[in-house]
């Protein structure tokens, strides 16, 4: 499995005639149709934070720190064999799956923040 | 968000289920920007934890064989500082410290082992063809 690129394309999308003759109504289809697809999008991704949020918060009550603290302790650049790993691996023996799940989640988090963000700017 | 890479999925926890037994799918995410399985299951006598996950910063994933909570073997490439030193020694590693290294723990974590990256199938053809040569290093634990 390889992770999959996202492009950006333009896309044309026919809208139902019906629609298109009731958002007449309403001022500009396609400005509104933009305006429905983005309310859409921003409730959908609302709702993938709170997800993620919910993820995060379940390691951190695991391991009691954050993640970027967590982070700092299993990466740490010192020259020393750093205890916390020896005493993570008596308690966590399997403790890689929830650190790379942690991870992954906390990146989700911070794409999406920043999708978000660049949609309420526009 | 939308399950647009259910197929590979699918196709994972079906590889699963055709070789390992009480297969439970602890979380499962399937979306163009993330792929996420976590499975536990049985395997003779041992219990068997698989992470897989595949995000825009490539692959991740954990295998593990349990006795028990004990650690019996576990192959993954998570960041780890020991197994960089262990690839790039300890002058280089430093330049290598975001690198995902795989390596294997062999019982209860007694040792770190540097391995080729290991895939499912990878993982089960280790347990079909070298688990008891493994176990035999390890006389004096009953298995």
């Amino acid at each position: 499995m390889h992770a999959q690129l996202h492009r950006t394309e333009e896309a044309t999308v026919a809208i139902k005639p019906q629609y298109h003759n009731l958002l007449r109504d309403f001022g500009n289809p396609v400005e509104l149709a933009n305006y429905a697809i983005e309310s859409y999008l921003v409730t959908k991704i609302l709702k993938y934070i709170e997800e993620c949020k919910a993820e995060i918060k379940k390691h951190e009550a695991k391991y009691g720190c954050s993640y970027e603290e967590f982070y700092g302790k299993i990466t740490s650049r010192n020259g020393t064999e750093p205890a916390f790993v020896l005493q993570l691996e008596k308690e966590h023996p399997t403790y890689e799956d929830d650190f790379m799940t942690w991870g992954a989640f906390h990146r989700e988090l911070e794409k999406w923040n920043d999708e978000m963000k660049k949609i309420l700017a526009s | 968000m939308e399950r647009r890479d259910e197929k590979n999925l699918g196709k994972l926890i079906e590889l699963l289920e055709s070789i390992f037994e009480e297969v439970r799918i602890v979380q499962q995410r399937a979306t163009e920007a993330l792929l996420l399985l976590r499975a536990e299951c049985r395997y003779r006598k041992f219990r068997v934890k698989i992470t897989e996950i595949v995000d825009g910063q490539g692959r991740n994933y954990s295998f593990y064989l349990l006795r028990g909570d004990t650690v019996v073997v576990g192959f993954d490439n998570s960041e780890d500082r020991r197994a960089q030193i262990m690839k790039y020694g300890k002058r280089n590693w430093k330049k290598y410290f975001r690198e995902r290294v795989p390596h294997q723990h062999t019982y209860d974590r007694k040792e770190m082992r540097l391995t080729e990256e290991m895939s499912v199938p990878a993982f089960i053809a280790w347990l079909r063809d070298h688990l008891d040569i493994y176990l035999a290093d390890y006389p004096t634990v009953s298995f």
